[in-house]
């Protein structure tokens, strides 16, 4: 079902949402744009592409209570962090961010087994896309299997007109924000206009890369030199992993007294030197070379072979952000042209 | 800004083809406009890829663990050259494990500066004289260098190299009036909004420690923050665990730090941490006369003491 | 009016009150003030006084002996530039610069160490608990110290 929203409606549509979801949306930060929960609807920025950290934080919060305990005078009382309280809503998310949300999917709520607290927040947060007019340079979600106006993930996706925002609905939550009466009815020319929109995104973007290719390059090129000048220049820092919406590795600790503590999931990454070291101080990834060379194997070989999926989904945010400029269009470039 | 690329190539591919060094680090070409990737040449034709230019914001002085018991050469500004002293004072680095090719600095462009003073993104930036020519989809400004340089080449005592084996042109003149003119302004503040700030700026870390990779002299094999016997700080984002994180590398640079801005440059919350460094920096030149990284056989700062020098505390 | 005691962390060198041994029992220390014994002042890690801040303490207390008496020759001299460093940066950071204290006594002032604490106690007790660095969160739940 598809309707318009004139832009001159949109903040008094999410003041009224307000009231009944919590809302993330990209906001301002300091001197740049992320996702973060806003308490009112200018605090939104409009004309962000990508934002400085995906809204993956809302479904897998970086720091997250799984229980805290306490001795109390009736011994050890558990208390299960499972549950949100509210519904949520993420606003504005990019078709990119979506596809990273459906690899983890694919990982934390399979037929066999379900995290919790990931299944509890998918099923109370309602996703509202909207479509890319304007790729960035370092946009390549084509490249990968992408496109700018691509809608599953979304539960409602929007399309900017210019003066109105196309609203399709692609869910029955969807279908409930549809209800709104700041909707009206979309014609066909608005459709017309969309697909307009679409063609013109498309026309900035690159080609679907290989995968076959790349995925069989990267299994010869295992022990190869390569790696050692891919990896030359990597610092080992996390950013490429924390801000890429589809890692999803975490860490679990216990932090506390004997009188009150609890267990905590934190994110982690395969970039640190210290991630697959073992208590008998084996490394089985001890330098950068093997680090470096598991973040490309995994998003373009592993993921593939285990998921179905690739572990890439175009949003270029590794590329902007990488304190060396280490570029992974690039080596999967010559990845793939390696003979 | 001045041409060095020449010159840098030149040097370069003499030391490989002789065989003296097993790699030159410098900077090529990077894949993104106002970026330039450290780049490492190992043979005689590698030389042609190296570059020099205002977006060279890397300290390369960061690879040289890298290459223990290999003699490296190194493109090194003078900030670099201060991190070399550095970690030769704390015996990381034989002086004949290196080879130095100096350059005198005229500052680094914050790119981040730039994409706030243009309407969209921009796609090509270049240097033309005095100014940074940047251009978009829609747009091409100019925009003056000197507005644009991150705040610690702006504030910058030591531009030119302090040690080097081949410098490759005049040394360039000062133009900074006080290096820690971003100390002074949060100094000048009450101690509430003080402790506002820092725990504003700590509240965007992420834990990524793009800081503590990017910096040369945070080189422990395990760090603190990694150490679970004991757990010195929180392991997550909490308040709490952030400032830990803040306060305890700030500190364990005290006297090793030089100023270079690298871990604000890789940080991707775009954190204020010149100004925490720089803090520590200024202390030690004004309680103690100590610069780091400026004189070679200079013990470190907190490993030395004078018996009658202040400040008394107590009560 | 409330009852708030202020929570007091003293890193006491072990040499430092030696002499006089009857220093525990002429001043009896009350229970919001915690004794941490170091081998040397010298030796308190500047992530110790974090941790301590960071743990619910209002003012830490760091005491060595004097010049020339140190057991190890001249660890309190080498925690002077330590101290002075981490103090001025902890103030920059808003923390109130009487929260922090090193103080050098020599063995045989147990009672000199006594009002010190005393001292430090009262001013830490008219600023207020301290609010400017974040402290972890399960430790403020119950604080040990607040139990027994």
């Amino acid at each position: 079902m598809r309707k318009k929203i004139d832009k001159a409606q949109i903040n008094t549509l999410l003041a009224a949402l307000l009231k009944d979801y919590e809302l993330y949306a990209p906001a301002r930060e300091a001197g740049y744009v992320t996702f973060r929960q806003i308490r009112s609807p200018e605090e939104i920025v409009w004309d962000c592409l990508v934002t400085r950290e995906p809204p993956k934080d809302v479904f897998l919060p970086q720091t997250e209570v799984l229980f805290s305990y306490t001795r109390g005078p009736n011994g050890l009382e558990l208390v299960s962090n499972e549950k949100v309280q509210r519904e949520r809503l993420v606003w504005g998310m990019r078709p990119c961010d979506a596809q990273a949300l459906l690899v983890q999917d694919v990982v934390f709520d399979t037929s066999k087994d379900c995290d919790v607290y990931f299944a509890n927040k998918r099923a109370m947060t309602t996703v509202v896309g909207i479509g890319c007019n304007q790729p960035l340079s370092t946009c390549f979600c084509t490249a990968v299997g992408g496109g700018p106006f691509r809608k599953d993930g979304f539960d409602l996706f929007l399309t900017d007109l210019g003066e109105a925002y196309l609203a399709e609905a692609l869910t029955e939550k969807g279908e409930r924000l549809l209800a709104s009466p700041f909707f009206h009815a979309s014609s066909k020319a608005d459709e017309k206009a969309a697909r307009a929109l679409e063609k013109a995104a498309l026309a900035h973007l690159p080609e679907a890369m290989d995968v076959k290719t790349i995925q069989q390059h990267l299994d010869q090129l295992i022990t190869s030199p390569f790696w050692d000048e891919v990896q030359a220049s990597c610092i080992g820092c996390g950013v490429c992993t924390l801000l890429c919406p589809v890692c999803h590795c975490f860490d679990i600790v216990d932090e506390g007294t004997a009188a009150c503590g609890q267990r905590v999931r934190n994110w982690d990454t395969c970039q640190y030197c210290v991630y697959t070291l073992e208590a008998s101080g084996h490394n089985p990834r001890p330098s950068g070379r093997e680090r470096v060379r598991q973040r490309l194997m995994h998003k373009f070989d592993y993921y593939l072979v285990t998921q179905g999926k690739l572990g890439c989904v175009g949003c270029g945010r590794c590329v902007q952000l990488c304190p060396v400029n280490l570029d992974i269009r690039q080596i999967v470039n010559e990845i793939g042209a390696a003979t | 800004m001045r041409q060095y690329t020449e010159a840098m190539r030149k040097e370069a591919k003499r030391l490989l083809a002789e065989g003296s060094v097993q790699v030159v680090i410098g900077f090529a070409e990077g894949t993104l406009p106002m970026r330039a990737a450290p780049f490492f040449a190992r043979k005689p034709e590698d030389a042609e890829r190296l570059i020099w230019g205002p977006f060279c914001e890397n300290n390369l002085a960061r690879y040289l663990r890298e290459y223990k018991g290999k003699k490296a050469a190194i493109v090194a500004k003078g900030c670099d050259t201060r991190s070399i002293v550095a970690l030769m004072a704390e015996h990381q680095l034989p002086r004949d494990q290196v080879y130095i090719i100096g350059v005198p600095c005229e500052g680094m462009i914050d790119r981040r500066i730039v994409a706030r003073r243009v309407p969209g993104e921009v796609l090509a930036a270049r240097e033309e004289g005095a100014e940074l020519e940047v251009e978009g989809q829609d747009f091409a400004l100019r925009l003056p260098r000197s507005e644009v340089l991150y705040r610690s080449c702006s504030a910058c005592l030591h531009p030119n190299p302090v040690l080097s084996d081949v410098l490759l042109g005049e040394p360039v003149e000062l133009w900074s009036q006080d290096p820690y003119v971003y100390v002074r302004e949060v100094e000048n503040k009450s101690p509430e909004e003080r402790a506002a700030y820092f725990s504003a700026e700590a509240s965007r870390c992420i834990r990524c420690y793009a800081c503590r990779q990017a910096c040369p002299m945070c080189y422990c094999e395990e760090c603190f923050v990694d150490h679970t016997s004991p757990r010195w700080i929180e392991s997550g984002v909490t308040p709490a665990g952030l400032q830990g994180w803040q306060i305890g590398r700030a500190y364990h640079l005290t006297g090793r730090c030089v100023d270079c801005g690298a871990c604000e440059r890789a940080c991707p919350e775009e954190i204020d941490l010149v100004y925490l460094n720089g803090k520590l920096n200024k202390d030690l030149r004004e309680l103690y006369g100590f610069e780091t990284g400026v004189k070679l056989d200079e013990l470190p700062p907190l490993a030395v003491f004078l018996p009658d020098e202040g400040p008394d505390f107590g009560i | 009016m409330s009852d708030w005691q202020p929570k007091i962390v003293v890193f006491l060198c072990q040499w430092s009150l030696k002499a006089d041994r009857e220093w525990e029992q002429r001043f009896e220390l009350p229970p919001h003030v915690r004794v941490v014994e170091v081998p040397c002042s010298g030796r308190v890690n500047p992530l110790l006084v974090v941790s301590a801040l960071q743990r619910g303490a209002d003012g830490v207390l760091v005491v060595g002996c004097e010049p020339g008496h140190c057991h190890y020759k001249n660890g309190n001299y080498l925690g002077r530039r330590k101290y002075a460093t981490l103090g001025s940066f902890l103030q920059y950071l808003g923390l109130e610069k009487e929260r922090l204290q090193v103080t050098l006594l020599d063995e045989t002032e147990g009672s000199r160490f006594h009002v010190v604490v005393q001292n430090l106690l009262d001013k830490v007790r008219s600023l207020g608990p301290a609010d400017a660095l974040a402290v972890r969160q399960p430790m403020a739940c119950v604080s040990q110290m607040e139990r027994e």
